[in-house]
């Protein structure tokens, strides 16, 4: 089988390849990127002059704090400087979770939606019942840091992540926040190995439905059988969301299974989606999509 | 899951005006906070955590700074120097919402070190994790209450760094 990424946004057909162009296949993943169209909540528009829409291409691998400190400063000089908190972005009325990546969140509540994708921005009524707080970059950097600890926890009982010295962790955080491949993979190559198996100890991967609307789903699932046989996407599916295929005997499905933003064919072995599909923070994100 | 109330002098003083002396007098305030706890297990650290929400008066949340000034005096020290990797809010992994939670790797490391764990840690597997939460003083098996030994000794480590008062009868469990 081969496997051949066609670069337009939306469309990327994938079939397995091996060896040496997988590394091809984390480069292409690593520069997706996403147009985003962020506007400022009308009701919360407290100048004369209207802000224009603020247009941004942003990294799917990257979280939302990350990339709209622009957004930030230029929107705040338009809202009630008497009332006004701490930013955050809803989509069609749906509060977007800042400590998801960005690819992940497209992929969930637009990924058959127009470009760009548009963003409202608010300032005001912060969803504390829904969203985390982020009160700085340290926020994000202690979300993505302890979310990788619980991946290798996973995969190698913790032994990678915690043999590497601080300046390692710090090296994954740069890289992801600077956008610099290399100084990210360098590091995450590491924890990419399989020390000797045939693949991780469990798989590190969360299942994220969106209508309706639940918390995601993770569990223990070993992606090589005690035989050494390597497990599916479709035997993942069937272990977790058993009700997402019409029946018992056929593959069809009642959805639409996205990961990083294309629909991989079932039969992928999901020790291979993990080493290739997952993001940064080294989890294989599901999202689970209605047919329109 | 368990809910409580916790009073707290109030962070802010209020200043009253003693007319006669031209004095301020300051008056700490009490306030009462509401606090909810759960233990949830964790499958990928293969222990108990410690989710925790707490809400003023008002019915708002408590910010990230707030709880961080209510761990008691003795882990200010430790939380100083590790607060984003010791304690921050987290999607609760059941319930979807905002939760604060103290970290897995701390209490995993916190009962390496006990003689207690050593002796009674039981394998726990998934299908009881539910049934942890719920251990009482009347667990029936001895291996329900080496169970309930295990759970005690975590609980009794982690609940005064978010102040959870704990009965003394928690110790008995285990020991019949």
């Amino acid at each position: 089988m081969q496997l051949i990424i066609d670069t337009s946004i939306r469309q990327i057909v994938i079939k397995t390849k091996v060896m040496a162009e997988d590394r091809e296949i984390l480069r292409e993943i690593w520069d997706g990127r996403v147009p985003i169209c962020f506007s400022l909540a009308s009701d919360e528009i407290f100048t004369l002059e209207h802000p224009d829409p603020f247009f941004l291409l942003v990294p799917r691998q990257s979280y939302f704090p990350l990339a709209t400190d622009r957004v930030q400063r230029t929107f705040l000089k338009h809202v009630d400087p008497d009332n006004h908190g701490e930013m955050w972005l809803e989509y069609e009325s749906q509060p977007l979770k800042w400590h998801y990546p960005v690819g992940l969140l497209f992929d969930m509540y637009n990924s058959k939606g127009p470009l760009p994708w548009n963003i409202t921005v608010h300032f005001q009524n912060f969803p504390e019942d829904e969203l985390l707080h982020c009160p700085s970059r340290d926020a994000v950097e202690a979300h993505f840091m302890a979310t990788v600890k619980e991946a290798d926890s996973l995969k190698h009982r913790a032994q990678v992540i915690n043999s590497m010295q601080k300046k390692d962790h710090k090296q994954l955080w740069t890289g992801l926040q600077n956008d610099k491949f290399d100084q990210f993979w360098t590091i995450n190559r590491k924890l990419m190995e399989r020390l000797g198996e045939e693949g991780f100890k469990y798989l590190p991967f969360r299942i994220h439905q969106v209508l309706p609307e639940k918390p995601f789903i993770q569990k223990l699932f070993k992606p090589v059988s005690d035989e050494g046989r390597l497990f599916t996407l479709a035997d993942l599916l069937r272990e977790t969301v058993p009700h997402i295929f019409a029946d018992d005997t056929s593959d069809v499905l009642r959805c639409e299974v996205y990961i990083q933003g294309v629909n991989p064919p079932l039969e992928t072995p999901v020790q291979w989606l993990s080493e290739h599909f997952s993001y940064p923070d080294n989890f294989l994100h599901i999202a689970l999509v209605n047919p329109s | 899951m368990v809910e409580s109330s916790l009073e707290v002098d109030e962070l802010t003083e209020q200043e009253v005006e003693d007319e006669e002396s031209n004095t301020i007098q300051v008056k700490p305030q009490t306030r009462v906070i509401s606090c909810e706890y759960h233990v949830v297990y964790s499958d990928s650290y293969s222990v108990p955590v410690l989710y925790f929400n707490m809400y003023h008066d008002s019915g708002k949340l408590l910010t990230l700074d707030e709880i961080w000034s209510l761990v008691p005096q003795i882990y200010q020290s430790r939380l100083s120097q590790e607060r984003w990797t010791f304690l921050t809010q987290q999607e609760h992994p059941i319930l979807g919402r905002p939760y604060f939670q103290l970290h897995p790797c701390h209490t995993a490391s916190l009962m390496k070190h006990s003689v207690l764990s050593r002796a009674t840690k039981p394998e726990i597997s998934t299908d009881t994790a539910q049934g942890l939460a719920g251990v009482s003083a009347t667990s029936h098996t001895p291996s329900m209450r080496r169970k309930g030994s295990y759970l005690v000794q975590w609980l009794s480590s982690v609940a005064p760094v978010v102040r959870l008062g704990m009965s003394l009868e928690y110790g008995l469990i285990g020991n019949n």
